[in-house]
């Protein structure tokens, strides 16, 4: 009973730590076996994996587990006579460990199971740890191995260790450690440099400067960085010579660094007496925060050669370099900004393009200028977007103003050329917005790419079907340009639709286009609004319509002959293309007799150069067509061709007493539109004749105002009366301030006939008069042209005009006024001469004294 | 003009229509001046383009003339820039005194030859009395002059 009741009572506190503490103990305890069953059920497993396959395979327990089963694992080990901890891993743990915190126990289990992959981590733990230092002597003593340490070097990964300590420990195996120096394997190399480097025996200081030519990288990289010897400018050199020729980029900057640490002092390289690879091999290295580095580097860029470019590029743009000249770039300051240009545009053009960044909302007008020239070629295509963004807001309303022309016109060439969408999307609201700014439309339409059809395509027939829209030719190319699926249904829809929907000039243009797309599929819609144009530009679609399927197209054209619409049949008629003149040569030949004049006048331009003009008799007739336009297209038709048949039927008929003034209107007519020297002559001796029609010829002759027509027109003068000169004269002043300043070049040649009838014309027309009022012009040069002038011309009310300038300001007019005294030989010049003896000018005191004693001479008889 | 140089004149544009290089258009204008205006000493100078001297190519006479004229001076500056006759009939300080070509001349007369635009050099013409070019030499020399610079060579 006392007993139950013992139970029922509170325990106290002791009681129940005590009673805690057995059953957490209990716990362990039976955990502790549970896991100790565990873990040997799983080695048997692995055992028989092992068996079967050889292959060590990591034993899965977390690492704390093991460590506390390390030794019950060492006896199953010796249990089953086989190196358990080497197949289950375990070793790999117990030299984390002593990487970590070097145990003696854990440094006895890696040299008694897995020496071969430990023996390194424990000789750094015991380096670190001198006390444990005779576990490795004693095991390197009894393990009986020929090259001990080299199994050492051999068992790790070539890290660094402390050499210097090592060099203690090692120190009676000193020839030892030489001797593994000619070990094919780097680590064993590696290993004896890094103790040998802090010994000062003679062969050991021979051998690490030899090592600064060992094959491998580390060893070398160990040298330089570790070595040290009185002799230091010999070590310099070598550390010089692995810093511009060393293979390894890893080598070379060991060895700057060295040089930077402890070599600065003895630095004396000249780069630009180094060869590309040392170049290259300097750029590399070279300090981003040293100015002269940074000069250097862009001397490297104006070298001409890529790798050189783009070594220093990849610098300049790493230390900041590119960027900031970029961001400073002044555009005042035209040959610093042309320098900048040329560095940036190397740099681009090797592929060094992220400085180009745009984001930058304080980003200057100079940037900017500079990232338009240069993103035309190179660049990353998403900047050009960001660069057309904020061009397009920085020169709003300022596109043609300097440097803002500059910058636009270049971001948007940029865009056209290699543009991404959404840039080109930009350009294309840029190109709606200026819709009516013709010398930009001219300018952009040209250079839009081929391929956008997407974007463009919309804004481009947009136009088409504006009728304020002015750049006609211009749009019509570019439409051409783009593929024919994306324009085609509008195109054919705007031909379609009824008149009041669309002007008769758009449905114009819009028909050009369409014959412009040399479609041969589209020939009907072409025929059969071939209407809409003037004759004279349906003929221009006669090389399209050749490309057509012919017997479809002789079909079409037969039956639009044979409608009898008059409108639908000239055009055709005009548009034949020559082969097919031959096969409707019946239908052409008969509408010259067509009751509508218009079907008549195509008739005859299809006649009148078809094979030689052999039908041109046919024509002639029509000189006598009752409607005048019809007569005066045929003596156009018949001037142009200018053949000598068709010019000697002109002339008879201009000159035929009994032919009708209507008809010879109508050939006078012709004559004005060509270009031919006969036709010249013929309105001439029309003008000669003086009978008839003089009004009319002199109009005509006013429409021959080119040089060649002028010096004919100048020599004929010389040959006809004084009646018909005054008559030419009239027609001469008809033509214009063209024919004026022609005239006055013809003033400054060596023929006198054509001297004498220029002056004749001049003098007439006003021009000496507007001459001498320039004698008083602020500009000097107009000044001086107009003495010039005035002194060629060279009559007397020239010259009384020159005289007035004597006291021009400009030397080079007093000596003009010096030459019309000359040639007036009056002594009422003599005055000013004696006055200009005295010029302040010698040279105008020179051309005095020589007007004087030609005056003197001149008086002798 | 007399019809003593009217027909002179006429011969040498005949001549001159005739000569083939520009040598045949010099030998015939030192000809046809010699004989025409009777001078006692004749010069053509020939330019020298890879030079800036003139070179002394015909002479006609028995007095001494300089070999070289040197272009920089101001008689023949001012004969090329201007292209016109110049005319010194008697010896005294002038910037052109250079142009009577012997101390024993009195008179002078010169002009720059062009032909096509293109200066080949300079006619001087010295005669030892003062005074002795007058007008119609004047107008003859202008004339030749002028014959000859719109000249085609063949």
């Amino acid at each position: 009973m006392n007993f139950l009741v013992s139970f029922l009572r509170v325990p106290s506190i002791t009681e129940l730590l005590l009673s805690i503490s057995g059953i957490i103990l209990f716990t362990l305890f039976l955990v502790y076996f549970i896991y100790k069953r565990k873990i040997r059920i799983d080695i048997n497993h692995q055992i028989e994996i092992w068996n079967i396959a050889k292959k060590n395979i990591p034993i899965n327990y977390p690492n704390w587990i093991l460590i506390i089963f390390s030794s019950y694992i060492e006896k199953l080990s010796i249990t089953y006579g086989l190196n358990l901890p080497v197949i289950l891993c375990l070793d790999e743990l117990w030299i984390k460990l002593t990487n970590k915190n070097g145990k003696k126990k854990t440094i006895n289990r890696i040299l008694k199971y897995s020496p071969d992959k430990g023996l390194f981590t424990v000789m750094k733990a015991v380096l670190k740890q001198p006390g444990l230092q005779s576990i490795l002597v004693d095991w390197i003593d009894n393990s009986g191995e020929f090259m001990v340490l080299r199994k050492i070097a051999l068992s790790g990964n070539g890290e660094q260790f402390d050499g210097e300590k090592a060099l203690l420990l090692f120190k009676d195996r000193t020839d030892e450690i030489i001797e593994m120096l000619g070990d094919s394997e780097w680590k064993s190399r590696h290993f004896a440099i890094n103790i040998l480097i802090f010994d000062s025996g003679e062969r050991s200081v021979e051998a690490v400067w030899d090592s600064f030519r060992d094959s491998s990288v580390f060893v070398r990289i160990s040298s330089v960085k570790l070595f040290n010897s009185d002799n230091r400018e010999k070590l310099y050199n070598i550390l010089e010579r692995l810093l511009l020729n060393d293979p390894s980029f890893k080598v070379r900057k060991a060895a700057r660094k060295r040089i930077n640490e402890n070599f600065k002092d003895l630095y004396k390289i000249s780069p630009f007496k180094l060869n590309i690879e040392q170049q290259i091999h300097l750029i590399e290295l070279m300090d981003p925060e040293s100015k002269q580095d940074e000069n250097i580097a862009i001397e490297f860029m104006k070298t001409g050669n890529k790798e050189l470019e783009l070594y220093a590029s990849r610098f300049l743009f790493k230390n900041g370099t590119l960027r900031r000249l970029l961001l400073s770039a002044d555009p005042g300051y035209a040959k610093g900004f042309e320098d900048t240009y040329s560095i940036l545009e190397i740099a681009v053009a090797v592929d060094c393009t992220t400085f180009l960044d745009l984001a930058d909302p304080n980003i200057t007008p100079g940037a900017l200028l500079l990232a338009s020239r240069i993103l035309i070629k190179n660049g990353d295509r998403n900047i050009i977007t960001t660069l057309l963004q904020k061009v397009l807001k920085i020169s709003l309303d300022r596109e043609n103003i300097q440097p803002y022309k500059e910058i636009y016109e270049n971001s948007i060439l940029s865009t056209c050329k290699r543009g991404t969408d959404e840039a080109l999307e930009l350009l294309n609201n840029e190109i709606k917005r200026r819709k009516y700014d013709k010398p930009f439309q001219d300018w952009i339409l040209d250079k839009l790419p081929q391929n956008r059809e997407n974007i463009f395509a919309a804004t481009l027939l947009n136009f088409l079907k504006n009728k304020k829209y002015n750049s006609d030719i211009e749009l019509r190319k570019a439409l051409c340009k783009l593929p024919v699926t994306s324009i085609l249904s509008d195109i054919i829809d705007i031909l379609k639709a009824d008149n009041n929907k669309y002007d008769n000039s758009i449905r114009r243009e819009t028909l050009k286009v369409l014959g412009s797309l040399n479609l041969p599929h589209c020939t009907q819609y072409i025929l059969e609004n071939l209407y809409i144009l003037p004759l004279d530009e349906a003929k221009q679609y006669s090389l399209l319509l050749t490309k057509n399927d012919t017997s479809a197209f002789r079909t079409k054209v037969k039956n639009i002959l044979s409608s009898g619409d008059a409108a639908s049949m000239s055009h055709l008629i005009a548009a034949l293309p020559e082969t097919e003149r031959k096969i409707f040569l019946p239908e052409i030949k008969e509408s010259l007799q067509d009751s509508n004049p218009e079907v008549r006048i195509a008739a005859v331009w299809a006649l009148s150069d078809y094979n030689n003009g052999e039908y041109l008799p046919l024509c002639f007739d029509l000189l006598r067509d009752p409607v005048e336009k019809v007569r005066k297209e045929v003596g156009n038709t018949l001037a142009c061709l200018a053949n000598k048949k068709t010019l000697t039927v002109l002339k008879d008929t201009l000159f035929d007493t009994n032919e009708s003034l209507a008809v010879k209107n109508a050939v006078l007519h012709g004559l004005t539109i060509s270009i031919s020297k006969e036709v010249l002559e013929i309105i001439l001796l029309k003008l000669e004749e003086n009978i008839e029609l003089l009004e009319e010829t002199i109009t005509v002759l006013s429409k021959k105002d080119s040089k060649s027509d002028l010096v004919i027109i100048l020599k004929f003068m010389e040959k006809t009366t004084p009646a018909v000169r005054e008559n030419i004269i009239k027609s001469i002043q008809r033509m214009g301030r063209k024919a004026e300043s022609i005239i006055e070049t013809l003033l400054f040649t060596d023929n006198k006939i054509l001297h004498k009838h220029a002056v004749s014309i001049l003098e007439n027309s006003g021009i000496v008069d507007l001459r001498i009022r320039e004698l008083t012009h602020r500009n000097p040069e107009i000044r001086q042209y107009a003495a010039k002038f005035l002194l060629k011309t060279g009559t007397l009310k020239a010259f009384r005009g020159i005289i007035l300038a004597a006291k021009d300001p400009d030397p080079k007019v007093r000596i003009q006024v010096v030459k019309a005294l000359d040639h007036m030989n009056s002594t009422d010049g003599l005055a000013v001469l004696e006055e200009l003896k005295n010029d302040p000018v010698k040279r105008v005191r020179n051309y005095t004294l020589w007007a004087l004693e030609r005056y003197e001479a001149k008086k002798l008889v | 003009m007399s019809f003593y140089y009217t027909d002179l004149l006429l011969e040498a544009g005949n001549l001159l229509g005739e000569a083939k290089t520009a040598n045949d258009i010099f030998e015939t204008l030192i000809e046809y001046v010699n004989s025409a205006l009777k001078p006692d000493l004749s010069c053509f100078y020939v330019n020298n383009t890879s030079d800036t001297s003139m070179k002394l190519k015909l002479k006609r006479g028995f007095t001494d003339a300089p070999d070289i004229l040197q272009k920089e001076s101001e008689l023949l500056c001012f004969l090329l820039e201007s292209r016109e006759l110049l005319c010194l009939n008697s010896r005294k300080i002038s910037p052109f005194e250079e142009l009577l070509l012997n101390d024993s001349m009195n008179s002078g007369i010169a002009i720059a030859i062009f032909i096509k635009q293109q200066e080949y050099g300079a006619l001087i013409i010295n005669s030892k009395q003062p005074f002795y070019f007058k007008r119609k030499e004047i107008v003859f020399l202008e004339s030749l002059a002028s014959i000859i610079t719109s000249k085609e060579l063949k």
